[in-house]
């Protein structure tokens, strides 16, 4: 007796009392699920929207951006392990930020937005939940970074209070869920599908890791899913891996390995094609999909020319460019 | 004689236990975590739950109640994983 059963996401842990869920901050307490880190952020700082990366959500806005501890996903790549694969009790560092508290520091900082990011928020739902409703009672807008590894029910809820999600997508391949992350494949598309559903504005990241990841028929595929599914005019950014965590075997994603990557994507009917993580490269800018002019030219996180009208369209053919501008 | 025979039978015996046994650890080390998490397990976490109750007590960690659960009538969960 006093198991319960939590039905978050598609682990749907069974949690005897005194354990975790499989992500550590679930934890049945008297045969009560309780959220151990609700309003203790072990991460919280002021970045760029494009660093979420979101390049068609408010471009160069300022976004309030939190963590707490706990992953439901067990990448051997992740690069915030530190944080993602502890429990609350293991961190060293708590800020103590209640959802007011939140929402009142990110507009004293001048943040258009609020961001639930770094590890996974999913795990960290009824935080992020309480946090956006008084966000939007404010003006502020939500934003979550997300993986997608999720159930139906409660994404939906919690889509009524996002406006943007940069959901990763880590490959088109349940194989590499499972011996990458620990993970399945299926709930990442319908998550993904859900937000499209919803309405909510959405990019997706998928990060190129060598030999697990790049296979360039893959990548096609899963673009044309993405074009079928979610629309031709989702941005999609290839981000460069870098050596980490459990995968420091491996060499960092070359840049010919992200065009090749990007060329596949938009030869598959993708519009918004991004390359991450490689400063200077040309595919971090946003062109026009018609007559391909230089819309938002950016280097790394920073923009150096908007060139949008105030309408968000091209300039030079009006057309109209996807996104919350 | 009989028992200098007796004496290196049971040398051999453990030799061939320790062998036995280095395979069996070789074998358990390649089977967990050198090949990388093996699939969606639907389990459940020990923590330090000492750790947890005493951040709890002092403010730094809470005790919210979550949502999206509900309580099991039956049968009884797994083996839980550090
Ligand atoms: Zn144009």
């Amino acid at each position: 007796m006093n198991e319960v059963r939590c039905e978050l996401c598609p682990r749907e842990c069974r949690i005897p009392q005194g354990g975790a869920g499989d992500c550590r901050i679930r934890v049945n307490l008297g045969g009560k699920l309780r959220a151990t880190t609700y309003g203790r952020p072990s991460a919280v700082h002021i970045d760029p929207m494009e660093k979420k990366p979101l390049y068609h959500f408010y471009p160069a806005s300022r976004v309030f951006s939190i963590a707490t501890a706990g992953c439901n996903l067990h990448c051997r790549n992740c690069q915030n392990w530190q944080l993602s694969q502890r429990g609350g009790e293991e961190m060293e560092q708590l800020y103590h930020l209640m959802p007011d508290q939140v929402v009142a520091t990110a507009k004293a900082r001048d943040c258009q937005s609020v961001a639930y990011t770094y590890s996974d928020p999913i795990v960290f739902y009824e935080y992020v939940y309480d946090t956006a409703v008084l966000a939007h009672e404010q003006g502020l807008k939500n934003v979550f970074v997300t993986a997608g590894y999720i159930n139906a029910a409660p994404l939906r809820k919690l889509c009524k209070v996002l406006d943007a999600t940069n959901t990763d997508l880590k490959a088109f391949n349940d194989e590499f869920y499972r011996r990458n992350c620990g993970a399945s494949l299926k709930p990442v598309l319908d998550a993904l599908v859900i937000f499209s559903e919803e309405g909510v504005w959405q990019e997706v990241t998928y990060l190129v890791i060598p030999t697990l990841n790049d296979d360039m028929g893959g990548i096609h595929r899963m673009a044309k899913w993405i074009r079928s599914e979610l629309g031709e005019e989702t941005p999609l950014h290839f981000s460069r891996f870098q050596p980490m965590y459990k995968l420091r075997n491996l060499p960092p994603t070359t840049t010919a390995t992200l065009e090749h990557a990007r060329a596949e994507a938009m030869d598959a009917g993708l519009q918004y094609v991004y390359i991450g993580n490689v400063f200077g490269n040309k595919a971090t800018s946003t062109y026009c999909p018609r007559d391909d002019s230089l819309l938002i030219e950016r280097i790394g996180n920073r923009i150096v020319e908007n060139r949008l009208t105030e309408d968000g369209r091209c300039p030079v053919c009006k057309l109209p460019i996807p996104g919350v501008w | 004689m009989e028992k200098l025979l007796n004496h290196s039978r049971l040398r051999d015996l453990r030799f061939v236990v320790l062998v036995l046994l280095n395979l069996f650890l070789i074998s358990g080390f390649l089977v967990s975590g050198a090949g990388g998490e093996s699939g969606p397990p639907g389990g459940w976490r020990r923590i330090d739950l000492q750790a947890l109750q005493t951040r709890i007590e002092a403010g730094e960690l809470v005790d919210t109640e979550a949502s999206w659960y509900h309580r099991e009538k039956t049968e009884k969960a797994g083996q839980g994983r550090e």
